[in-house]
């Protein structure tokens, strides 16, 4: 039988800010264990946390960024449980009354090859504190802690269950993440961990009006996994339903090798948190003025750039979504132009060669040879006709390989036309009186010998003339001749 | 010389007179401090390094109140290399490496910190009565408003509760301590940002003029007569001397003991949840897996009564009680505040005996001295210690 699936997200992100969520160890990525730890982070008896302001405000940037509203009077609540990673055996979050509420998001994914479109409704945003992480080390049977992420804040990003494929799933969270990325509040490397999901799956018959039973499947790290779990579990509480079994509620972990969820722990008996409000931190509380100001910090969102780019700039729809599909790229394409503004034959190096040799691995963009005022000079040469449009591509290739300046490289390999028309005239003049036979030809008519005169002019012209320039001289003075 | 008996003013005239040095003073209070059983950590040789700098200080003349005067903290109070216990087994190894923000004010106004004295585990009643042994040697409680003294580094027991006081002689010096003390501090965002006031500022006045409320409720319903009578006599006293005494009813006030007992058990379960073995504190011998090293951990390092806590709380915060239990006696203590504000729009204090529980629930300031407490509003300590200090002069004539 066909089954709905009826999946909702929850989107852990880590923020961007400087510091921790409660005192003022870094918030970086890795470092050697248990160096980014003062005794607040160890929960010692006595500390107390201090509220890391920007992270608020990056939450906030987050709401705006996903259409949210933001409750102006927000409550930090203790989420009560054991775990060794959780020094303070609370983790500080929000339940009743977090800083975000009501967004949305509009999608768009290709399904058997039709492009459709949805919006998927966000419930809710609040800011957390992240856990640490424990290191299990079988050999000598032991688990060892490590409190460097612990208290890095994060945001969770929970979705209403409007999510209804494995495609709109992905599509979903590859849209979180490039909004985040254009806010500038979380850098959303999942292989890293600093952006997670979790995913909520049930299935039910078209008729049915009540949900199934929905299983968790735990800390998805790429976007492939994603899909690939919702796939299988959409076959695996199928199967259960036919053969007339029953979904258990539970908590599942995605095998990636397998491609399986297996079932972590059974939520029969929900857990019991015993949240209650954190009486060592202050209730946020924000003016309209407030508001306003964080509002008026939020970047250019992709929605933006991509209108900019096809009605000012006058980019087809592929090639603006190629660039702003890709935060950095475009970042990249906004710094070339600001050297030279010329969107269109900008944005042709790096749709083409650009994305051709990072396709095949040859470049990486998170670390390129050259800069983006490098590749912007090679383009205003070639539109400027100081090299031909063949040697750009050679010099970019040199560029790519080795790095280094365009017009060094073009000067070093003679690449440069230098449009000395003297020098021009005097060579058709030598190959014309040279070739007398083959000049008559074509003043009779035989226009094929064109090729082999244009030919030999070239190749004394190489670096100082274009073939334009060469073919009208040179038709120019036959006509004459 | 009875040591015991020198107020905080004479122990500075002393000290400036040059009558005795602070060494010397500092060597007959650790004497004292040993003797008496109540210290859990004497610290001879911190303290000796502590009057030596201080004397160095009087002989230049820049004393400032507390200069070469020995102090002690409860050991629920952080002082780093020192160790502090909490009066728990828990913490009975723990030494932290970080000093509370109290003991940082002391020692930069160069008060000599003689030792740690004991508590209950985690102070537990520390919220209501700072300790029997200091009403038994006739010591003076000061309990300011909730807010106005940093709690970093006091180890949590009841974090909307908690909150360090003074204990001294009298309530004059209890206000020149609290001077020492008090302010805002970065790194406890629930400390008041507003300037702080010399709290002994009316200290010497009487009480002429001074509108004060007893409240029909302790007088109706306290079991001990015993207190009752002494409250009423001081009324009567508080009266005479050109007070006006009023009752008063604060409804409310009856659901406060309550109230106090499920927000501060469900605060101190989640605060005591830290001590889990792992990172810190004692860690059970008992081999196992992790819910069983920190079930070992936790059942050897509590006392009985704390383990109670720390039951009633989880069940006050779980699921099917939380809105019966918690989150009413957070309604009674939010009206409970609304009735005290009111009442201080008339009153200047509350004449009260026993203990405090209500205006503790409220986050009031309480001073207690001579068998009788006296509430004021909130940041205005300087009303209870002119009232308190008033009353203590009474008596002595």
């Amino acid at each position: 039988m066909n089954y709905v699936p009826v999946i909702g997200l929850e989107i852990h992100a880590e923020l961007l800010t400087k510091s921790k969520l409660f005192c003022s160890c870094a918030a970086e990525f890795g470092g050697e264990r248990n160096s980014r730890c003062c005794p607040g982070c160890a929960a010692m008896p006595g500390t107390l946390p201090v509220m890391n302001r920007a992270a608020v405000e990056y939450a906030v940037l987050a709401g705006f960024a996903l259409d949210c509203s933001i409750n102006k009077f927000s409550v930090f609540d203790r989420k009560n449980y054991f775990y060794p990673d959780l020094p303070k055996a609370y983790q500080n979050s929000q339940l009743a009354l977090p800083l975000c509420i009501n967004g949305l998001v509009a999608i768009e994914y290709e399904s058997d090859g039709v492009k459709k479109s949805k919006d998927i409704r966000i419930n809710r945003i609040h800011l957390e504190e992240d856990a640490g992480k424990l290191i299990h080390d079988d050999l000598n049977g032991v688990s060892l802690a490590d409190y460097n992420r612990g208290a890095i804040p994060l945001i969770e990003i929970v979705t209403e269950p409007d999510i209804g494929s494995a495609e709109e799933a992905k599509a979903f969270v590859e849209k979180i993440i490039l909004t985040l990325q254009y806010a500038g509040v979380c850098d959303c490397k999942m292989e890293q961990g600093s952006l997670r999901c979790d995913v909520n799956i049930s299935i039910m018959k078209p008729t049915d009006t009540k949900l199934g039973t929905r299983a968790e499947i735990k800390n998805l790290n790429s976007i492939k996994s994603i899909g690939r779990a919702i796939e299988h579990e959409i076959y695996r509480q199928s199967k259960l339903l036919d053969a007339g079994k029953r979904v258990v509620q539970e908590t599942r972990r995605f095998d990636d090798n397998k491609g399986e969820t297996k079932s972590m722990r059974s939520k029969e008996n929900l857990d019991d948190y015993r949240y209650f409000p954190d009486p060592d931190i202050l209730q946020v509380n924000f003016t309209d003025e407030d508001l306003a100001e964080i509002k008026s910090r939020l970047p250019e969102m992709p929605y933006a750039r991509l209108d900019r780019y096809i009605n000012k700039f006058g980019l087809s729809e592929v090639e603006a979504k190629i660039i702003v599909n890709q935060k950095r790229l475009s970042d990249f394409y906004e710094d070339a132009l600001r050297a030279y503004h010329n969107p269109k034959s900008v944005c042709n190096f790096i749709t083409g060669e650009l994305m051709r040799r990072i396709n095949l691995g040859e470049i990486n963009l998170e670390k390129l040879p050259f800069t983006a005022s490098a590749l912007a000079k090679l383009a205003e040469m070639a539109d400027n006709e100081a090299v031909s449009k063949n040697d750009a591509k050679a010099i970019f290739r040199i560029m790519s390989d080795e790095g280094g300046a365009p017009e060094e490289i073009a000067k070093a390999k003679g690449l440069l036309i230098t449009n000395d028309t003297g020098k021009v005239a005097e060579v058709i003049e030598r190959v014309i009186a040279d070739n007398e036979k083959a000049v008559l030809q074509y003043q009779g008519g035989d226009m094929k010998v064109f090729g082999f005169l244009m030919g030999q002019c070239s190749k004394e012209l190489k670096g100082v003339c274009t073939p334009k320039v060469i073919k009208e001289e040179l038709e120019k003075k036959l006509k004459g001749a | 010389m009875d040591i015991g008996k020198l107020t905080l003013r004479a122990m500075r005239g002393m000290l400036d007179r040059k009558e005795i040095s602070a060494p010397e003073l500092t060597s007959e209070y650790i004497k004292e401090a040993k003797a008496s059983g109540h210290f859990v950590t004497v610290c001879a040789d911190e303290a000796k390094a502590a009057a030596d700098r201080a004397q160095k200080i009087i002989n230049a003349g820049r004393a400032t109140p507390l200069c070469g005067i020995p102090v002690a903290l409860t050991d629920n109070i952080c002082t780093e290399g020192i160790r502090t216990a909490c009066g728990s087994k828990t913490l009975e190894n723990f030494t932290p490496p970080y000093s509370a923000h109290v003991a940082d004010r002391l020692n930069s106004e160069n008060a000599v910190i003689t030792g740690k004295t004991a508590i209950e585990e985690f102070g537990m009643h520390g919220s209501a009565h700072v300790s029997v042994f200091t009403a038994d040697c006739g010591a003076v409680t000061l309990r300011p408003t909730y807010g106005r003294v940093s709690r970093f580094g006091l180890a949590a027991f009841a974090s909307s509760f908690d909150q360090i006081g003074t204990v001294a002689g009298n309530a004059h010096d209890c206000g020149l301590l609290l001077n020492s003390i008090a302010g805002f501090d970065p790194q406890d965002v629930t400390t008041n940002k507003k300037s702080t006031p010399d709290f002994t500022a009316k200290a010497g006045q009487t009480a002429k003029g001074l509108k004060i409320a007893l409240p029909k409720e302790f007088l109706e319903d306290c079991p001990d007569k015993g207190l009752i009578n002494a409250v009423k006599e001081a009324a009567e006293w508080f009266t005479a001397q050109g007070a006006e005494v009023e009752e008063y009813s604060l409804p409310t006030v009856k659901y406060a003991y309550a109230a106090h007992r499920i927000i501060s058990s469900a605060e101190a379960s989640s605060n005591m949840a830290r001590y889990d073995g792992i990172k810190f504190g004692h860690r059970s011998k008992e081999d196992g897996s992790f819910a069983e090293l920190v079930r070992a951990s936790r059942a050897e390092g509590f006392g009985f009564e704390l383990k109670k806590r720390i039951l009633l709380g989880n069940f006050a915060l779980s699921n099917n009680n939380i809105q019966d239990y918690f989150f009413k006696a957070m309604a009674v203590r939010q009206k409970l505040r609304e009735e005290y504000t009111a009442l201080f729009e008339r009153f200047n204090l509350i004449l009260c005996g026993g203990c405090n529980i209500p205006s503790i629930l409220a986050g009031l300031p309480v001073i207690s001295t001579s068998g009788i407490s006296v509430t004021g509003n909130y940041w205005d300590e300087e009303t209870i210690i002119q009232a308190a200090d008033f009353f203590e002069r009474g008596q002595e004539s």
